[in-house]
């Protein structure tokens, strides 16, 4: 348009021709042209680069329209439904399952619980391994639900609580000291048995030691000896009946040799059951030897 | 240029090349459309470089890598990390399990407590490993061998031990306040038996009878004071070939005072002692009807 004005002009004659020379054709051409190109290419590479980097965003962590792969993102935390890796050590305060499942802790080696004081040394620990389950600590402790001791185990004892202790295993129990207890006692319907397979058994008590049978007999058998001391105190023999079943009965000799040879003897009583012996003669002495 | 060299030709030529190309028309950006381009370009150019910001932003933040962020790993399955996690609110799984050949540990500096809640979150199991011991806390506790077998347990009524064998190895060996209940007491091979009671008496009793045994050895009792052996509705029997009675006192002969009536201690043939009163001779036939 400004060329036809000028081009009018000049056909016109010179009276318009001084105002057109003031007026420059401004636009973009030339050199300007190219750079405005070059320009926009530079942002569009730019562009597309960045497009790369978010497509490798999305990519690197499977976006999809929920999260990242099996993970959400929610405002309250995250939540994830597929299996995680964590090579190195997880510092949590609180790990629970969810309310309507288990929670399991499992591995090929060993599952270990370790608690520790301040200079960071281990001060219990529970161990389950292929071979052993393990526990160390200053003590270990089993309560009921209602906080009573059921258990107890340190370095100086180990302590059963209330109720009772049952020892089922076929070999029983093996104490390689002592057992302390006021009552040793049969099962119920069953024998009880002392038993010293290969050595003594002795049982010691300095106020006297009672054997009752109330409903049944008391029998003592031995391959040798059977011997019963009193050291200060009487030997007494409390029954109505008391029977010498395997007594030999002795034999007469000649009597002149009898009597030279051996001091005989004959057992007495007295009223009060006290036992005494008294020279043998040809007839009783009993009643001409009184100790009663 | 060749523009530029048009239009330079024109003024030259006048009339002449006016005439020659009015076809030719003018080509280029001006007025509101370059404002208007270089406006948008300005806009596009601080998008991209915000864009890009932004996303250079999220790479840094997240420690981008080509596989992941910094440690973390998010692969088609889950979830990867190879550094250390931390979470400071409580972290919600359904299984805990190791990686293949490495063991699993659950520390802390204070306590690892594994609580078991019901539905209306109350504590009813729990075990703590802690800094002073270890704590178990339930309805039972139970320990069982790989083959299912029952070694050890522990609820309200009563501790049981299951395994082949209990041993108490504690050189104070086992006490128990109340009673020990077992058919069976041994002594450990080539060990002796000893039952004891320091400061007290030792009572055994058992209703249907009582039976002590030696079978390669001697049976023997002995005491300070009075030993005595009694039934009530039975008999007394001595039941070997020699019955002997060292310590018996010797009756003496009194030519004095009055004679006091003792008797003269008689054997059936069945062995049954009875008494018989002495006399100058032996009266032991007169009293014979006894052993029938």
């Amino acid at each position: 348009m400004v060329r036809e004005q000028y081009v009018t002009t000049t056909e016109e004659s010179g009276v318009l021709s001084p105002v057109s020379e003031y007026i420059y054709m401004i636009g973009i051409y030339g050199w300007r042209k190219r750079c405005l190109y070059l320009f926009v290419l530079l942002l569009l590479i730019i562009l597309v680069v960045n497009f790369a980097l978010t497509i490798w965003i999305l990519r690197v962590m499977w976006f999809n329209a929920e999260g990242m792969g099996y993970l959400q993102v929610h405002e309250d935390g995250l939540r994830l439904e597929g299996e995680s890796d964590f090579l190195f050590p997880v510092y949590a305060q609180e790990i629970d399952s969810r309310e309507d499942s288990a929670l399991l802790i499992q591995s090929s080696e060993n599952v270990t619980l370790n608690a520790r004081n301040a200079n960071g040394d281990v001060t219990g620990s529970v161990s389950v391994g292929p071979s052993q389950a393990e526990g160390f600590s200053k003590y270990f402790n089993i309560s009921s639900n209602h906080d009573e001791n059921l258990f107890y185990a340190d370095g100086s004892g180990a302590i059963v609580g209330k109720g009772k202790l049952r020892v089922t295993g076929p070999e029983g129990a093996l104490f390689e000291h002592s057992v302390r207890t006021p009552m040793v006692k049969a099962v119920l319907n069953k024998e009880l048995k002392l038993e010293s397979p290969t050595r003594s058994l002795s049982m010691d008590a300095p106020k006297g030691v009672h054997v009752k049978a109330l409903a049944g007999n008391v029998d003592v058998t031995a391959h040798f000896d059977i011997l019963l001391h009193s050291a200060e105190g009487l030997l007494i023999l409390d029954a109505e009946t008391v029977r010498l079943p395997k007594l030999p009965v002795g034999e007469a000799g000649t009597s002149g040799d009898s009597q030279g040879m051996y001091n005989m003897y004959e057992v007495c009583v007295c009223p009060s059951g006290k036992l005494f012996f008294s020279t043998a003669g040809v007839s009783s002495t009993c009643s001409e030897s009184q100790d009663c | 240029m060749v523009r530029m060299m048009t239009q330079e030709q024109c003024p030259h030529r006048n009339n002449v090349q006016s005439t020659e190309k009015p076809q030719v028309y003018k080509v280029g950006i001006y007025g509101w459309r370059k404002r208007c381009l270089y406006f948008f370009v300005l806009l596009l150019m601080i998008l991209i470089v915000v864009n890009l910001a932004l996303t250079i932003w999220i790479l840094k933040v997240m420690n981008f890598t080509i596989d992941g962020m910094g440690h973390l790993r998010i692969t088609e399955r889950g979830l990867k990390l190879e550094g250390d996690s931390e979470f400071l609110q409580p972290l919600y799984a359904k299984e805990i399990q190791s990686r293949p050949g490495s063991p699993l540990f659950l520390q802390s500096s204070k306590n690892v407590s594994v609580n078991i809640l019901n539905e209306k979150k109350q504590l009813v199991s729990q075990l703590v490993a802690g800094s002073h011991g270890v704590h178990a806390r339930g309805k039972m506790l139970e320990v069982k061998s790989s083959s299912g077998k029952l070694l050890f347990s522990a609820d309200d009524h009563e501790v049981v031990v299951g395994a082949e064998r209990l041993r108490v190895m504690g050189a104070e060996g086992a006490v128990f306040s109340n009673s020990v209940e077992t058919p069976h007491v041994r002594a450990e091979p080539f060990k002796e038996l000893r039952l004891e009671s320091p400061t007290r008496s030792l009572y055994m009793e058992a209703p249907k009878g009582v039976k002590i045994e030696a079978d390669a050895g001697d049976f023997q009792a002995t005491c300070r004071s009075d030993l005595r052996l009694e039934s009530k509705d039975g008999e007394i029997s001595l039941d070997a070939s020699k019955i002997k009675l060292p310590r018996l006192p010797e009756g003496k002969a009194s030519t004095s005072g009055p004679r006091q009536t003792v008797f003269e201690v008689c054997v059936c043939p069945n062995g049954k002692l009875f008494l018989s009163q002495a006399g100058t001779g032996s009266t032991c036939q007169m009293s014979s009807n006894l052993c029938l």
